[in-house]
This record gives structure tokens, sequence and C-alpha cells, in this order.
């Protein structure tokens, strides 16, 4: 194999470089070898300025969140960042990590408070309901009133037969 | 189906939104709007065709069996024109009039209305004369549990209902009240009150909404947050910025009446004038002339003028609603001659 410089004497070294998961490989010869990585560090021939210097050094990171992509629509984050909106409901956890500093200039938390629909709320009312009701079979045991823990254990079966029923019917 | 003409037509006479309007109203209409998405189901720019009927199909289904005053109309069967006139009526926005798919259900006093598969899967929105934030929301949350009654729709424990834009998230809510704000223009004290407005999580807007100025002196002012405030709290929060903005306004209102009441009164009966008698009208003009004689009837200056007349003027003068009803397309000079003549109608004729 010919050098890939000179194209004139035979290559004898071989440089393999790993630039964000893709291999390339040369083939140099003993002459023009020094010219290049590793041995000389391969810098672009205009000045650089310390801004590009910075934006090439971050790159790589930013590069693998724009390219974060929803299993539920197939969109990516680049895209949510040219659009400003979202593909579906799946975005919202896929882009998690970037939540935070999308909501925070525009939202007044980032927990919602508020009205919610009736099946979230009532499942909300049993689980409060059962902790109520643990607490009061706790008592209960403590004061050995036990026929009383025996029903409110009961009780609190049923809530979570209730709870798990609810579950199965919608994904909230 | 019903047909968007006889629909408009029957629409003519009752525009709510300001209509209704009663004297030394600083606040003219309110506004609210809540962003629902159904479960399963992508956001709708991405939906595909089967799916956009889909969802189209569903929610008409549901809001037409409640609500006999309701009316549906998918957006294919709205002609450019028509569209114009519902965007100034504030019933569909800008964006949706440029979309292929959606539909629109309304009720014909234009209280109530549905946009179907906007940025949302929907977009309910219910309106009021005057300023009417708790009464408002509740009609629009009673529809709301309605279609949630058979209907899943997406929500996250977190970030509660999920909409298209994160702007929009959690209660989906926007409230807005369109205020009537002359004098705090006169006297260069609204940038100072837009200032504070936006430090406050408010946005103002003019009366056609983004992106539009004040024309008119009429501002809209609503809640930017969705997220992390309940329902409660933002309609309170508006409520109490709000009524702080009309004390300001019928503060200053009074103090230009004490310090210059002959210039005032000049202008007023000039706007008047030019409205009753020319002949060549651009819209700005227009707006300026309405906003100084419907601050004239609140003062008591002008009383042979009914306010109805000039909330009237101040919709029919846009110029969808100029083509729509004289039924051509108007240059912008040919509009111009059409809206004097309009007004000049609207207010000799009373």
């Amino acid at each position: 194999m010919l050098c890939e410089r000179c194209e004139q004497r035979q290559a004898v070294i071989t440089v393999s470089k790993n630039t964000n998961g893709e291999q390339e490989v040369h083939h140099y010869c003993e002459k023009c070898a020094p010219n290049f990585y590793p041995f000389t560090n391969e810098l672009p021939k205009e000045p650089i300025s310390i801004q590009q210097l910075l934006a090439n050094w971050q790159a790589p990171k930013n590069v693998r969140k724009e390219q974060l992509r929803c299993t539920g629509c197939g969109y990516t984050y680049a895209h949510f960042r040219k659009t400003g909106r979202f593909g579906c409901a799946k975005c919202y956890d896929t882009f998690i990590d970037q939540m935070p500093k999308i909501l925070q200039p525009i939202q007044a938390d980032l927990q919602h408070v508020g009205a919610m629909p009736t099946a979230v709320e009532n499942k909300k009312t049993i689980k409060k309901q059962i902790t109520e009701l643990r607490d009061q079979m706790q008592l209960a045991i403590t004061q050995e009133a036990f026929e009383e823990a025996a029903t409110l254990r009961d009780n609190i079966r049923e809530l979570e037969t209730r709870l798990k029923g609810g579950e199965t019917d919608g994904e909230y | 189906m019903a047909n968007i003409d006889d629909f408009l037509q029957q629409m003519r006479d009752c525009d709510i939104a300001l209509a209704d309007a009663t004297p030394n109203s600083v606040a003219m209409s309110t506004r609210i709007r809540l962003a629902r998405n159904l479960d399963g189901y992508r956001f709708p720019p991405y939906l595909t065709e089967g799916e956009e009927m889909e969802v189209e199909n569903a929610i008409a289904h549901t809001l037409l069996d409640f609500d006999s005053s309701l009316t549906y109309f998918s957006l294919a069967d709205i002609p450019l024109l028509a569209r114009q006139v519902l965007v100034e009526k504030h019933l569909i926005s800008p964006q949706f009039l440029q979309q292929q798919q959606g539909a629109l259900i309304v009720s014909a006093d234009e209280k109530t209305s549905v946009m179907v598969n906007e940025e949302d899967h929907l977009r309910i929105q219910c309106l009021a004369p005057g300023l009417q934030l708790k009464e408002t929301y509740e009609r629009a949350f009673a529809l709301d549990r309605k279609i949630e009654q058979e209907h899943n729709y997406m929500y996250h424990q977190q970030y509660g209902y999920l909409t298209s834009c994160p702007t929009n998230l959690g209660t989906g809510l926007r409230a807005s009240v369109m205020l009537h704000l002359p004098a705090l223009t006169m006297t260069n004290r609204i940038n100072v009150i837009i200032q504070a407005m936006l430090r406050l999580g408010m946005v103002v807007r003019g009366i056609y909404g983004e992106g539009s100025t004040s024309l008119g002196n009429i501002y809209q002012i609503s809640n930017q947050e969705t997220l992390g405030k309940s329902e409660q709290q933002i309609l309170t929060d508006l409520q109490q910025q709000v009524e702080q903005i009309i004390e300001y306004e019928l503060r200053a209102r009074k103090a230009l009446m004490q310090q210059s009441a002959v210039l005032l009164e000049d202008q007023i009966q000039r706007a008047l004038g030019t409205l009753r008698y020319a002949r060549v009208m651009t819209s700005e003009e227009a707006a300026k002339s309405l906003s100084s004689v419907r601050l004239g009837i609140d003062l008591g200056i002008i009383q042979d003028v009914p306010i109805k007349a000039v909330n009237d003027c101040i919709s029919c003068m846009q110029p969808g609603f100029l083509q729509y009803y004289k039924n051509e397309t108007l240059q912008t000079q040919e509009r111009d001659i059409a809206r004097a003549k309009l007004i000049r109608d609207l207010l000799t004729n009373v």
C-alpha cells in the first residue's frame, strides 16, 4: 500500500483514530507520518477563536442530548428545540432531565397543583383513606381491641382491591 | 351539516364579547381557555389523517350530545373569509385559520367554543362580557368534566395535564380579561403597568392577541404561568391585578377630568364628529376614535350614543367582518370607505 499523502513511498505506519464513535484509519510512510495525528496536533489552519474552541469542546455532550429520541413518537430533543412542541405524552418522560431547564423560566413551579381527572382524584382519596384506617388499626391493636382491628383490616383490604382495579382501568 | 354562512349571519348581532358590556366597565370581556389532550394519541400536528378524524369524532360526539346549543364545523368546510371573521371574533386562533385539518364546535351566542386539533386536541373556550373570571371558569370546567367522563385525558403525576407546548402544561388554563384603558394610555402610565404585570407573571397583549399592538387602547391581560399554581390561585391573582388596573384607570380618568376637562371633551367630541362624518377611515383611526367615544360615554360626556353601538363598531370595523358581510373582497382603500360608511350607519341610526 502507498502512503496516503505522498502516494509514492510504501506506507509503513497505520494510525487509527476514534472520533465520536467513528473509526478513522490512515496509512502513511515514515517521512509523511510526523505531519499527522498523533505525532502532530492537527489544528485548523485558520486562527481559532476561544468561542469556537469552547463550542467544539461541548459539542459531543450537546450532540448526545439533541439526538435523544422519544420512543413514543420518534421525535428528538433537537426537534423540540426547533418547534417548541413535543410529539406525545411520553416525550415528557423521555426528556425529563431537560424539563427543569425548559420549565423554570416560564412556570411557577415544577409540580402540578390543582384540578386532576376524577379517576386520579378518586385514587388519591382512597390512598388517604387507607393511611387513616391503618393508623386507626394500629391504635386498635395497641388497645387490644382485636375485633375492631380485624374489621379495619378488612376495610383496608377492600379499599386496596378497589385501588388495584382502578390501576388497570386507566394509565395515569 | 350546518352551514357556516348561515351560522355567521345568525351570529351577526350577538357578539357577546363586546355587545353586552355595560357602561363604566373598563373590563370589556372575560375569556377562559383550557388545553386538553386525549390519552393514547400523539399531539395534533403529528396525528395521521385517520387519527385526526378519530379525535374529532370522539369529541364532537360527546359535546353535541351534552349541549344542544353547540354546532360542529369541519375546518375544511369554512372558507377563508369566514375563518377571518372567526379570528376577529376570537373564536379561533390565527394559527388555526391556516390549518388544513381540525374542527370548531361553537354555540351561536359565542359563549362556548371548542377548537379541535389546533395545537392540542382540545381548546375549550368560554367567553363572558365584563369581568367574570370565576363564573366563566366554572362553565369551562363543567364542559371539561363532561368530556372527561367519556375520554381519558393525558395526565402526568408531576406535570398535570400534558400539552403539546410546555407553556400550557399543568392546569392548561389561560384566563384573560380584555380591558379598555384610554386614560392610562393618554397619561403614558400604561407602559409602567405593562412592565409591572410582566414581573408578576402576567401577559399583556393588544386586542388582536399575540404580537398585535394595542389598537384602540384595548389590552388583554392573561396569566402566563399554568404549572405550579392551582386554578383558583391563577384566577384570584388575575382578578386582583385586573381590579388594581381598573382602579388605576378610573383614577386616571378622574384626574384627566379635573385637570383638562375641556381638552378631553374636545378630543372626545371631535372623535365622534370624525366617526359620524368621515368618508374614508383606516382601522387605526377608527380604533382610536371609537376608544375616545367609548370613554366619552363612560364619562357621561356623550349621552346620545349607546355603548352597544360603539362596541358593535369595534368588532365590525375589522377587515374580515367588513368584507364578509359586504360579501366581496375589498382592497385597502375600498375597505376604508366601507368602514367609514358602516360606522356612520351604526352611529347615526341609533
